[in-house]
């Protein structure tokens, strides 16, 4: 709704920040608002890119603050955790029963298990942002810590890289599952 | 901020929504301000009770999304003229010292 890509459209990851950190409740007025005034501006002047990012960057603090006031983040960061418990639980399940078809010695051992991994992420993040616009995003950041401070612990025999892999591929993929939720939707 | 916002109402009468009250005093006062600054101080004077809102009809300059319009109740009316007495009385005797004509 209101992403058809035209020259004139808004900036397209602006509204993906929008989606992700606005709570429902005000997304659809606030995303029209600035909507409206871009297409006006996009006739009258040139700097309608920069507008619409100075107001999307300065509109998220002030609405996330009232949201997590009101207990609409304390609800979201729930969802993210819970999702991403149950994700790590399913990911631990499928590990244990690949332990019985793959080698545990073998190289290829720790790419099935990342693939696995991030297989789960995507999932997570298709049922966090189900659950909760904005979940996924929560989600991502937990995995991003999670996966930090094992690498930091130096807990488990897993490789260097595929710690490494995980960082990164593991919240894109969350996002990514958010991201297929919402086109789903659409 | 609460102020400006209910005075800006004042002005917009029934054409009062996000956009139009961020118009309306980036004009007046030469303010920059967000979008959701505005939204976050309409919604805590809606919750004083000051302010109700309603859902427009979505239109295509929108990407097809509602606008919500708000509308000044009599309670915020009031506290808009208490507030403003508040500051009459404050200011009393300053006019030389501030050059208020």
């Amino acid at each position: 709704m209101g992403d058809n890509v035209t020259p004139d459209s808004p900036p397209r990851l602006a509204n993906w920040l929008l989606r992700c950190f606005l709570p429902a409740m005000d997304r659809e007025e606030i995303m029209g608002d600035l909507a409206e005034e871009f297409s006006l501006r996009t006739q009258s002047s040139d700097s309608c890119w920069s507008w619409y990012w100075g107001q999307t960057l300065r509109s998220i603090p002030p609405i996330a603050w009232k949201a997590a006031r009101q207990g609409c983040w304390i609800r979201t960061f729930s969802v993210g955790l819970g999702v991403y418990i149950a994700a790590g639980l399913l990911e631990s399940a499928a590990d244990a029963a690949l332990s019985g078809v793959v080698n545990p010695e073998s190289s290829l051992r720790p790419v099935v298990s990342l693939i696995i991994g991030l297989a789960t992420m995507v999932a997570g993040g298709y049922v966090a942002a189900r659950l909760r616009p904005g979940a996924e995003t929560v989600m991502s950041v937990i995995v991003f810590c999670a996966v930090t401070a094992l690498l930091a612990a130096q807990v488990g025999d897993a490789p260097l890289w595929y710690g490494l892999a995980f960082l990164i591929a593991g919240p894109l993929s969350s996002l990514a599952g958010g991201a297929l939720f919402l086109w789903n939707k659409r | 901020m609460e102020q400006i916002i209910l005075l800006a109402l004042v002005r917009l009468k029934s054409k009062a929504y996000g956009m139009t009250v961020l118009r309306e005093i980036e004009q007046r006062t030469g303010r920059s301000i967000s979008i959701g600054a505005i939204y976050a101080t309409l919604e805590r004077l809606e919750t004083k009770g000051y302010v109700s809102s309603f859902t427009g009809d979505p239109t295509p300059a929108r990407g097809g999304r509602a606008k919500r319009f708000f509308r000044l109740e009599p309670s915020g009316e009031e506290a808009l003229r208490v507030s403003h007495d508040a500051i009459r009385k404050m200011m009393h005797g300053l006019k030389p010292q501030w050059g208020i004509t």
